[in-house]
This record gives structure tokens, sequence and C-alpha cells, in this order.
């Protein structure tokens, strides 16, 4: 009786965060989903015709269920593929190849024709795959009046911090009649953060961590972006905090120096090299530095410091090299490879 | 009278320049106090010798010669708007910085080389297509300049539609509008060489860049090897930029202002006015350097705060003058 | 042999022939006027003698072919004044008359005192002395023209080339000018070759007239010397219906309606 409790529950918070998706309030987190002996999958599915409020406070209306699908941001894309509708793509963003994760999970659609970048997209290409629903980031706004003028639906999603992601997850979820599968990818991710939080919650003293950007070391990210709640989560303080910038922000040697924080973490893409930071004779002074506490997010599966579904993995993977004690490799081992197999398909090479 | 006058304004000048250094080598982020220093605090005597001091010098030098190298341009291509991006020598250092950032990763040094070369490059290719077109004069070296910037402007779009605009694009664009945040002793200190090195001859060459105020034939007329002297004085001039935008990335209005700045507070034009020239583009970059690092929680770019600063100072010059008159 | 002799000057440009060999020459202490209508060729002459367009033929002063010295010894004994200074900057008044001491002192040198005074004395001579501080752009086109003849008055020159100095000038000035000229040649010691607008100017000043018309030279002309038929017939090959008059020793042109 409780277990169904618990899970009418856990439904009911998900039904109510897909009836208000593209709110910028902060969601409820959702309670761990405790295992169900038997699950109602009618409740999960979705009735066509849909309308789901996009993240541009759209009302989008989903005729029926769609069969092809553009997605024309690769976070959109890994939450296609964690969803299992990667057959169904037809297009996709550009520079497919350089995406690990597509590699791994759908090597195939990495050939599906692009419909441009973030900053410039493809209307025709996109109009002469016929698709029934095209997903795109708010920034590509501006297209959707010529998509809907070819009668093509549109929705547009802007998962930029965990909760949005969340939002995310749902709504195109909701829109492909995937909801079962995307509301166990979202208790995954929340129940494995829930565990890494019980685990540290006793840390008296949070170790610091400055987080260097792909583009150059001196570039970090402040309060208001994602990569800081990747950092807070694996129970470390960021030393940017104190930046408001919503987009990378410059520092100077000396701030970093004044900071000194315990732990340097490059991005996952970063062009430059650990090495490069320990050798940097400007740093040599840094805790960081001189305990040789300068490492590297992984990238081998995906970039884990932008919100992707398997972001919290990152989250997972920073914990186990810092609280070591609290957090071991093994498990953060076996969360990931029970998440990517679930999900995406594919076995991920351990970490060591 | 006017030698007391020039000793008074030069006066002036320093003791501002000397404030404004002053402030400059007190504020930063990390904490350092004249005590500490005195006492000997390992960590302060570092942090002030190989950042806090190379950034005020680099932004006193290199704001220096932007605004030498600024006089050196309005008079030899006798157009008060002239600035050194005249040439191509801005948009051969953004495309040189831009290939690096996309090919060398984008290291201090291989930026810094890559935009040294590429604004040197560029000046030299346009002087030798003037040189190319006989008897052209400055008009042909100014239409080869328009040619040189569109062709490295064209190269840098193409090299920003290529680079990723996730990490990139970004590199390149902050790079594009200037930043003395990245500047250690190290990576500063030859280019500072370089750039005094360069700017010495242009003092010395005063009187015969002053000269090429005339009209060619004039000039001629009075023995001033025009061709050679133009080419010469246009070398230096560049490599003193050139030497300071591969550390600072590309900054702004400093050519364009402190020549002007100069030429409104000693009247008229003559050595010491190239020097003064000089002496506001230093204190012009070191206060915006100052704001760039002191107003927000990250580093702004210092463009904006010489174009900020710079434009009502240049209004203000400008309307005191007609008051008078 | 001749101060000087330009013998058989040609320019071309762009296969357009502007100079078809010019021949005269002058003596030293001699204002020689060089006059012909609009586009006969004068300046491209003017420019041609004193090396600024390379052209062919020969161009000897004090017995020296110009074609064999470099550009800044003819800058060295010759002075160009152009009909206006291209001087676009704000400079004082002194400092362009300075400028005329380039040619003599090497590249990295300042002026000196001596140089200095020696600026001021031609700036009293053409009469703007209290003008050398200021700055040059507020001069009257006519100061202006004052302040770069006394910059040609600096240092000692062989030949003073001057295109059409009296365009600027008014009546008086003229007059004075053009008088100061001519006694500066005499104690210099040099010969002075001006391009003339006006044919009486050149009637009334000059020593000698040399004709221009399509490239060529067609006369020399001697007011003191030669019959006033003489120089009407020549004059007229140039200029149509003129007539020649004498007034109180001193020849004029006027069209002959």
């Amino acid at each position: 009786m409780k277990r169904i409790i618990a899970l009418l529950l856990c439904l009911s918070i998900l039904l109510s965060l897909s009836a208000c998706a593209g709110n910028k309030d902060d969601a409820k987190d959702t309670t761990p989903e405790t295992e169900a002996e038997t699950v109602d999958l009618s409740k999960y599915e979705t009735q066509y015709p849909l309308t789901i409020t996009d993240h541009l406070d759209r009302e989008v209306v989903i005729e029926a269920k769609p069969e092809k699908l553009v997605s024309a941001y690769y976070i959109s894309t890994s939450v296609v593929i964690a969803l299992g509708l990667e057959d169904k793509l037809v297009g996709i963003e550009a520079k497919a190849d350089t995406r690990n994760i597509y590699k791994h999970a759908a090597p195939e659609i990495v050939d599906l024709p692009s419909v441009g970048t973030a900053k410039n997209f493809d209307v025709e290409g996109c109009a002469a795959l016929n698709p029934d629903l095209v997903i795109i980031p708010v920034k590509l706004s501006g297209v959707i009046e010529q998509l809907e003028a070819l009668g093509i639906t549109v929705l547009a999603v802007n998962p930029e911090s965990s909760d949005e992601l969340i939002q995310t997850i749902v709504m195109i979820s909701k829109a492909t009649d995937t909801f079962y599968r995307g509301s166990s990818v979202i208790t995954e991710m929340t129940r494995a953060l829930a565990k890494l939080g019980e685990r540290i919650s006793d840390v008296e003293e949070k170790p610091t961590v400055y987080l260097a950007s792909n583009s150059a070391l001196l570039s970090t990210a402040g309060a208001a972006m994602y990569q800081n709640a990747l950092i807070e989560k694996a129970g470390c303080v960021n030393v940017a905090k104190d930046i408001t910038d919503t987009y990378w922000a410059e520092v100077s040697y000396e701030q970093l120096l004044t900071w000194n924080p315990d732990y340097i973490v490059l991005a996952s893409d970063s062009e430059y090299t650990v090495e490069s930071v320990l050798e940097d004779e400007n740093l040599a002074a840094l805790d960081a530095v001189k305990n040789k506490n300068v490492i590297k997010l992984p990238g081998e599966i995906e970039s884990w410091d932008s919100p992707v579904p398997g972001s919290f993995v990152g989250s997972l993977w920073l914990a186990s090299q810092i609280h070591a004690k609290e957090y071991s490799v093994v498990e953060c081992n076996s969360v990931m490879t029970k998440f990517y197999k679930e999900f995406y398909g594919f076995a991920p090479d351990l970490f060591e | 009278m006017k030698k007391y006058r020039n000793l008074v304004l030069l006066s002036a000048i320093l003791l501002l320049l000397f404030s404004v250094v002053c402030v400059s080598l007190a504020v930063g982020k990390f904490p350092i106090t004249v005590e500490g220093l005195i006492s000997g605090n390992e960590m302060m005597g570092r942090v002030f010798l190989t950042l806090r001091l190379p950034r005020t010098m680099v932004a006193v030098i290199g704001g220096f010669a932007l605004g030498i190298a600024g006089s050196v341009f309005q008079t030899v291509f006798h157009n008060p708007l002239a600035a050194p991006d005249m040439i191509g020598v801005s948009s051969g250092a953004s495309a040189g910085a831009a290939f690096a950032i996309l090919f060398a990763s984008g290291t201090v040094f291989s930026v810094g080389l890559a935009s040294f070369i590429g604004g040197l490059a560029a000046v030299i290719v346009t002087l030798l297509l003037s040189g190319a077109v006989k008897n052209g004069g400055k008009a042909s070296i100014v239409l080869a300049g328009i040619a040189v910037h569109s062709l490295c402007q064209t190269a840098l779009m193409f090299l920003k539609t290529a680079a990723d605009p996730e990490r990139e694009l970004a590199s390149i664009e902050y790079w594009i509008m200037g930043a003395l945040n990245g500047v250690s002793l190290k990576n500063s200190y030859v280019n500072m060489i370089i750039c005094v090195v360069a700017v010495l001859p242009i003092f010395l060459l005063s009187r015969q860049i002053i000269m090429l105020s005339n009209s060619e034939d004039e000039a001629k007329m009075l023995g001033v090897p025009v061709n050679k002297m133009r080419f010469a004085v246009l070398i230096f001039a560049t490599l003193a930029v050139t030497s300071t935008v591969s550390v600072t990335g590309i900054i702004s209005f400093v050519g364009l202002l402190a020549p002007h700045a100069a030429t409104l507070m000693t009247k008229k034009v003559d050595s010491f006015t190239f020097l003064l020239g000089g002496l506001c583009g230093s204190i012009l970059l070191t206060v915006a350097d100052i704001l760039s690092r002191s107003i927000a929680s990250s580093e702004l770019p210092v463009s904006i705060f010489t174009s900020l600063i710079g434009a009502p100072f240049l209004v203000w010059l400008i309307w005191r003058e007609r008051r008078r008159v | 042999m001749s101060f000087f002799e330009c013998r058989n000057l040609k320019y071309s440009y762009e296969k357009k022939e502007v100079l078809s060999g010019v021949t005269f020459s002058a003596e030293v202490g001699e204002l020689v006027g060089i006059i012909g209508a609009n586009g006969s060729g004068k300046t491209t002459l003017m420019k041609s003698i004193c090396s600024l367009l390379k052209g062919d033929g020969e161009v000897v002063l004090c017995g020296e072919n110009l074609a064999d010295k470099s550009d800044r010894e003819v800058a060295k004994i010759i002075s160009y004044i152009p009909q206006r200074s291209g001087i676009d900057i704000s400079i004082s008044v002194l400092d362009t008359t300075l400028m005329g001491f380039n040619a003599e002192m090497s590249v990295l040198s300042r002026y000196t005192d001596s140089q200095r005074k020696r600026a001021m004395a031609a700036l009293e001579e053409v009469g703007i002395g209290h003008l050398s501080d200021r700055d040059y752009q507020s001069l009257s086109e006519g100061e202006k023209q004052l302040s770069i003849i006394a910059r040609s008055f600096v240092s000692c020159k062989k030949m003073l080339l001057m295109d059409e100095p009296e365009s600027s000038l008014d009546f008086r000035n003229r007059n004075r000018v053009i008088g100061l000229i001519k006694s500066k040649i005499k104690t210099m010691g040099s010969v002075g070759l001006v391009c003339l607008h006006e044919p009486s100017v050149a009637l009334q000043y000059c020593d000698r007239l040399v004709l221009i018309n399509e490239g060529r030279c067609i006369a020399q002309l001697n007011p003191n010397e030669n019959k006033l038929e003489y120089m009407e017939e020549k004059l007229k090959q140039i200029y149509g219906n003129i007539t020649l008059a004498k007034v109180n020793s001193r020849i004029v042109m006027l069209p002959d309606d």
C-alpha cells in the first residue's frame, strides 16, 4: 500500500511538472522512487492531441505521435537518444561527428543531414526532411515563424539548468509518448544525486574548486552557470560563485592566486592540458598545483559540464575524485554503467 | 615662454601618469600591501613582480606605443581620423590570433607569436603592394591598406565560422576586444622590449615625420627621402603596435584619441606633441585597465573603457576650445 | 657656359608627350619667367627641371648635370616653392620656415638656435615676423605663401623654383614679394625660375621670359632688350590678339579688341 502511494505520489509530481512545463519556477525535487511491483504504464501514455507549453511559453499542439524528429541542439539530441528515439531522428545539429556520445550510442545518426548550428539554422533543409516535430534551442526562436508557416510543429527548449533539463525531458517524452522512459531517466538522475548528497552530507569543510573553461584557463563559470551546480552537487564550493556573469567570465592570475582553490578542474573539451597548468610558472604558488590537484573532467562519453541527461555523472565523478572516502570510483562506475546501459544502450569504459 | 609652458604641461601630465600608475599598482585581486612588500612577504613579492607590475608596465608602455603610433599615422596619412588600423595591423593581428586559437591550441605563446607576425605581415604586404604602384604616393598605401584589411577580415570571418561556438569563438571575440588579464612577466617582457626599441626611432625621427605633413613634392624638395622615410616610420610604428596587441589583443581608440588630446593641449605639433601623445596613451590605457579589473567581479574587455573614457574626454577638449574662440 | 641650362627636355605621361624638347638658359641673378597657356606644360617643365619628374634631356646648373645628383643633393641646391603648401597640421609658422634647413641637416639632428635666428630673419624679410608663433593653419592664403617663401630664403640655394607665387598674393604684396625675390636672387647668387600666370607680371619683373606652347619653348624674350613688336609677335602665338604697351617704362600686355 505504502509503495503504491509512493508511486502515485511520484507520478502526480511528474504529471504536475509536465503540466507546467515551461514554467520557470523551481520545480520541486522528485522524491526517490521506490521499486514498484506493478507499474501501470497506461498512466504514462500520451493522449493525442497534446498541448505542451514550451520554454518560450508557447502552446504547442502535437496532433499525433511524431515519427520523424529533428533535433537542432546537442542536448536535446542526447535526450532523444536517452528516450530511445534515435531511430526516429531524420535530422540533427551540425558538427555531430564531434560528439562522442553519438559514436557510442547511436553511430548512425552522425550521418544524418545537418540542420545547422545554434546560430545558423537551415529552414529549407529542415523542411525537406518533412519532420513531424522539430526541437530547437530557444536561441533559434527566430526560425519558429518560418517553420510554422510551412506547417511544421516546433518545440523550443532551454536546458540551461538542472530544472530546465528535467522540464525538457518531460516535454520531449510526453510529446513522443515515451513518458515512462523519460520519468525513469529523471528518477535515476535524481536518485543517484540524492545518494551522493547523503554520503557527503557529513563532510564539514567543503573543498574549493576552480572550474576552467574549454577556451582558456583564465575563463571560469560563476554562480549563474550550470557548471556551478555541477560543482556544488559534488560537495564542493565554486571559488567563482560571486561572479554574476551568465556566461564564461574572464579572471586574472591574481584573482586565481587570491582564491587559491583546493582543486582545479578543467572542462572536458579544453584545448590545453593538465600538464600545461602544472607547468605554468604563474600558478606555481597555488595549493592545487603544489598538491597536483589539477584534474580534467572526462569527456569520452559526453560533455558533462553542460545539462545533458548524463551530466549528473560528472558530479559523481568529481565527488569520487575529491571525496574519495565518502564516494568511491567503484560506485560512480556502477551508477554510470547502469545509466548508460539502460538509456543509451552501451557500456562505457570504467574509471580507475 | 613656450619652453616654460611646455615644461608645466609635461610636469602635469607626468604627475597624472605617476598617480595613475600608483593606483594601478595598488589595485588588484590579490591582497598586496606596502608593509607586506617591505617586510619581504614572499608571496606578495612574487605576485607584485610577476603579475601586478608587468600588467601596469604593459598598460603604460603599450598605451604609449599606441599613442605615438597614432600620431605617426595621422601625420603621414594627412588624416586626423587615421589610426594604426588603417594599413591592416589590427586585422592582420586578429587573423593571426584567430588562427592560433583554432590551430595551435590557443596558448598564450602561440597567440602572441601569431598575432605579432600577422600584424607585421599585413603591413609589409600593404607597403610592398603600394610600392609596386609607380608614383603612387600615400594614396596607394591607403588603397593597399584597405585591400589588405579586407583580406584579413575575410580570413578572420572564415576562421570564426570554423570556430567552435562553445569554445574557440568566445576566445577569439574576447581577444579582439582586448584584455590585460593574462599578462605576466614571462609572457610580456620580450614584447615590451621590442615595443620600446620600436618607439625610440620614432622619437628620433619626429622632425622628419612632421616634415612629411608637407605635400610629397614639397617634402622631396626639402630633402626628405619621402618613400623611404614613410616606409621606415610606418614599420617602426607597426612594430610598436603589433608588439603591444600581441600581448593585449586589439585595443581601440587609444591610437585615435591620444594624438588629438596632445595637439589640443600643445596647440601646435612638434616633437613634444609626440611625447605628450604617447603619455596620454599611457594614461588612457592604464586607467581603462584599472577599471576593467575592478568594476565587476570578473575581468571586462579593456576596449570598453578606452572608448568610454576617451570619447567624452575628447568632447570636453573640443568644447573647451570652442568657448575660447 | 650659362649658369643654368636646360637642353631638349622631354617628358611623357601615359603615352602623351607633355614636353617635346624644351631648351633655354639663364644667367646668375636672373629672374626667369615661364609663361604659357594652361596645359602648355609649365608646371611639368618646372618639376622636370628639379628632378621631381624624371624625363629625358639635360639640366645643367653651375656646370653640374642634375641627373648625376641624388634627390638630397638636388634639394640642397634647388628650392621649390609650390603654389600652395600641403601642410595640414597645426604647426607654428617659425617651424614651417625652419623646414628649409632640412636638406643640410642630418636626419636625426634638431634645429639650432642660430637656425632659429635665421628663420626669424627670413620671416622679417618677407614681412610676417610678427606671425612667427602663430598656427600656420590660421594664416590667410597670402600669409601662408609668404611663409613658404621665407622657407626658401633660409639657406643659400643656387636656384629658386616658384610655381605661380603671385596667385594668392594681393596687389600690394605681389609687388613687394617679387621685388624681394629678385633682390634675394642677386644677393644669394642664384637664378630664379618662376611660373607665372599673368604675362604682365612677367614682363614687368622678369629679366627673361621663356614662352612655352604645346610642350615646346617657342621663344626666349628679354624685356629690357627686345623690341616690343618682336615680343608682341611671339606672345601672340600663345595669347592670340594682344598688344604690348609701355607705361612709365614698364611693359604691360593688353587684349587687342
